[in-house]
């Protein structure tokens, strides 16, 4: 086995042990862009074993860290210093992989299954499969690019998360990765496809399940082909997990008509409608077929809806209106085609009443 | 409110049989869910119907499908579908009381499911019909010589429910908002130039089809041939109350009839009521052309037949009879006007820039006996056949192409 270390017996001690504990709310607390073009010795402690880790330019000047295993875990990284849990820690990261099947250095890729695992981590000693369970007690993400696959602990990684990460291809289109870790215990795991403007959770078993250790360490292992990592920045943060994306509140008309639209603009303008989830939202044109909006799903396992930017004030029009909506169901999903299985759909009209009110207060 | 397809007509993939009340291993459902009420929710049982090559149509199961929702007051809703646009809305009502006065509505408009909801919740509620099957049928041969064999399929576990698949494309064709009845007088105004849109309208959903996309900017109503009376009107139905609905104000219709060689007829079918309540008779004002006699007369009534003349409760009379040049001109414009609730006139000109040929000033009084409270029905409208009133001799396929209806306030000179 190849083993490489970076060992901190040639630097202070102080400096490997280092706890990068926080300091300020919100301030990182570690950065890593790769840019110094090698992996650094003081803050990382990798093993390349069967595998291929070196750091790779992607243009521009950016670096980023290429790793490649042959699903034997010889081939990880380690930080060398630690975090304590506590304070919102998290970390966040750039993922995105490719589909070449001979490393750069020659070493033959198993092509039907790659991935990575992390991050946190109860040590930065051994096996890294070994140190994970500690710290929030979930592996993920082995993906087996351009399709679908899982091998994990914890709970079970969605489909959508599974495509969006396949569907990460460089670093313009990365995957952005969130990992929170419980101030007790557990972890909330969140993604984004729209670099970070809004969240997706995945799982969170803070406070429910999970290791509990700390300090804990970021530690990331490659599965097999190739993935890339980035922009790994370790903070401590608000809980400010998924928020529903905020419409642009837009002006309501004086005249209720003036809602209506028939999306027959060339221009593909929908408003005052809007789609949402964004991030769900692959494509909506108004020019693939005039006169109506066609929308593709991207898949992330999210209903999407058609809104306006804003409510409408019970006072808002005379009261009786009314509203209709028409959709046109899809020749393909009827007929199945293109599916060995079913296609199976649903459609139609979403109404949502406000927030109930607050009950009234008895003195 | 959803609009649900399960499985696969059996031609691309093996389909969820196990919810297929017909051979082919698909399913559409209308589906409430949520937790706004419960007059709305789970399966409206709307059917669809087994084609048998290839799948299902009807209800929705069509291409297209529509809903509605009606706001009607501070806890009443309704929300609709139908699934062709010529006719009726299936509406249903929601109390909303429980939740306090409705402040508003937060969201309104489309939704597509992308989520789990198919499986691992609608599903988990619907009962299997069927549970292993055979994935077609019995497998039967007659060969040429007259021999019979068959050879029975295999049976199949019954395939798991998968989410929806994000390969598939969604359409949403229109979100249209508009007052709802009783409607603002301009409001029921319509120029039929959004091609493919019949929201405001309906019709009798007996031997009439309309559509706004075979004769783009008109309203096309067809006529399979039946004896029938039909016509359109506002979604929902409508009555014109004369305490809501203050007169002066007038009517307009510009519309294109059948060929002149088939006996045809367009009037505005009203029920009277006068001030106590309670219907009393009916006022048909419009054009009923006689092919033999090379006529087009203006009627109060349809009439059986040429010269015949058909009483109504109210008479409008003309001091010459409209000429030809006017009636029958395609398209012709046609006038009501209610002048006030004792007092109506009808007008009726062959181009927009042509002056109105006016009717007398009509007292309602005369024959309907008071003033008029309401019109009913409130439907443009034609009869064909005997049954009905009409000559007979009206063929299937006739179309009537209606340019504009036009509600205003005021009396045109």
């Amino acid at each position: 086995m190849k083993h490489m270390r970076y060992l901190g017996h040639l630097l202070p001690c102080w400096l490997l042990f280092a706890s990068f504990a926080a300091i300020a709310c919100g301030a990182p607390l570690f950065e890593e862009d790769w840019n110094s073009g090698r992996i650094d010795p003081a803050k990382w402690d990798a093993s390349v074993g069967n595998g291929v880790m070196h750091v790779e330019p992607i243009g521009g000047g950016d670096h980023a860290l290429m790793m490649a295993g042959r699903l034997d875990w010889t081939a990880y990284i380690y930080s060398v210093g630690s975090f304590s849990r506590g304070d919102h820690l998290r970390v966040t990261f750039k993922l995105w992989g490719d589909e070449r099947r001979v490393s750069p250095d020659g070493v033959a890729l198993f092509p039907d299954s790659a991935g990575i695992t992390g991050p946190w981590h109860g040590s930065n000693k051994g096996p890294i499969y070994s140190t994970i369970d500690e710290a929030i007690d979930m592996w993920w993400a082995i993906l087996r690019l351009g399709e679908n696959g899982v091998y994990q602990k914890g709970p079970l990684l969605s489909q959508a998360f599974m495509r969006a990460l396949a569907a990460a291809r460089s670093k313009s289109n990365a995957l952005m990765v969130r990992v929170e870790c419980g101030d007790e215990r557990g972890g909330l795991f969140q993604w984004s496809t729209n670099g970070g403007r809004t969240w997706i959770d995945e799982f969170n078993t803070i406070g429910v399940a999970g290791g509990s250790a700390s300090p804990l360490f970021l530690g990331f292992a490659p599965g097999q082909s190739h993935v890339y990592i980035d922009d790994i920045v370790v903070d401590q943060g608000a809980d400010d997990r998924s928020p529903e994306p905020t419409p642009k509140p837009k002006p309501l008309p004086a005249r209720i008509e003036d809602l209506s639209e028939h999306f027959s603009k060339p221009s593909g303008d929908i408003s005052p409608w809007m789609l949402v989830p964004d991030q769900n939202v692959r494509e909506a044109s108004t020019t693939e077929h005039p006169g109506m909006i066609t929308i593709y799903q991207n898949g992330l396992g999210q209903d999407i809806k058609g809104i306006l930017g804003q409510p409408i004030r019970f006072d808002q029009y005379r009261v009786p209106w009314e509203f209709q909506l028409g959709m046109v169901q899809s020749f393909d999903a009827m007929l199945a085609a293109g599916s060995k299985t079913q296609a199976n759909t649903a459609i139609g009209l979403n109404v949502a009443r406000g927030p109930r009110p607050a009950p009234a207060r008895h003195a | 409110m959803l609009v649900v397809h399960l499985g696969a007509t059996g031609e691309a993939g093996a389909g969820l049989p196990q919810f297929a009340d017909m051979p082919h291993p698909d399913t559409y459902l209308v589906w409430g869910r949520g937790d706004l009420g419960y007059s709305a929710m789970g399966d409206w049982n709307v059917p669809s119907i087994w084609v048998g090559d290839g799948g299902r149509r009807g209800g929705p199961a069509n291409d297209q499908v529509f809903f509605r929702f009606r706001l009607l007051g501070p806890s009443l809703v309704q929300v609709g579908f139908r699934g062709d646009q010529s006719y009726a809305f299936h509406m249903r009502a929601i109390d909303t009381s429980q939740y306090g006065p409705i402040t508003g509505v937060w969201e309104i408009g489309p939704i597509i499911s992308g989520d789990r909801w198919i499986p691992d919740v609608l599903c988990r509620n619907l009962k299997p019909i069927k549970g292993w099957h055979d994935v077609g049928d019995l497998k039967s041969t007659i060969e040429p010589n007259g021999n019979y064999s068959y050879q029975w399929q295999k049976f199949y576990k019954n395939p798991d429910p998968e989410p929806p698949n994000p390969m598939y494309e969604y359409y949403v064709d229109y979100c249209a908002f508009f007052p709802s009845a009783p409607l603002p007088l301009e409001a029921y105004s319509d120029d039929f130039n959004i091609r493919g849109y019949l929201g405001k309208w309906q019709a009798q959903p007996q031997g009439t089809i309309l559509d706004t996309y075979s004769h783009p900017g008109h309203l096309t109503m067809t006529l399979i041939g039946s004896g029938c009376g039909t016509g359109f009107s506002p979604v929902g139905g409508s009555e014109l109350d004369l305490s809501y609905y203050k007169p002066p104000f007038e009517i307009e219709i510009a519309f294109t009839a059948p060929d002149d060689t088939i006996p045809w007829n367009l009037w505005m079918n009203w029920q009277i009521a006068g001030p106590g309540g309670g219907w009393k008779g009916f006022w048909q004002p419009g054009v009923q052309n006689f092919p033999e006699e090379k006529r087009h007369l203006f009627i109060n009534r349809v009439q059986q037949a040429f010269g015949q003349r058909a009483r109504a409760s109210i008479n409008v009379e003309f001091e010459e009879v409209p000429p030809e040049s006017i009636m029958g001109a395609k398209p012709l414009y046609m006038l009501i006007q209610i002048i006030d609730p004792g007092r109506v006139r009808v007008g009726f000109r062959g181009a927009p820039t042509d002056p109105w040929y006016f009717s007398k000033v009509t007292d309602v009084a005369k024959d309907f006996g008071g003033p008029i409270a309401k019109f009913g029905q409130h439907a443009f409208s034609t009869v064909t056949g005997r049954r009905w009133g009409a000559p007979a001799g009206a063929p299937m396929y006739q179309q009537f192409l209606v340019d504009y209806v036009d509600y205003r306030y005021g009396l045109s000179e």
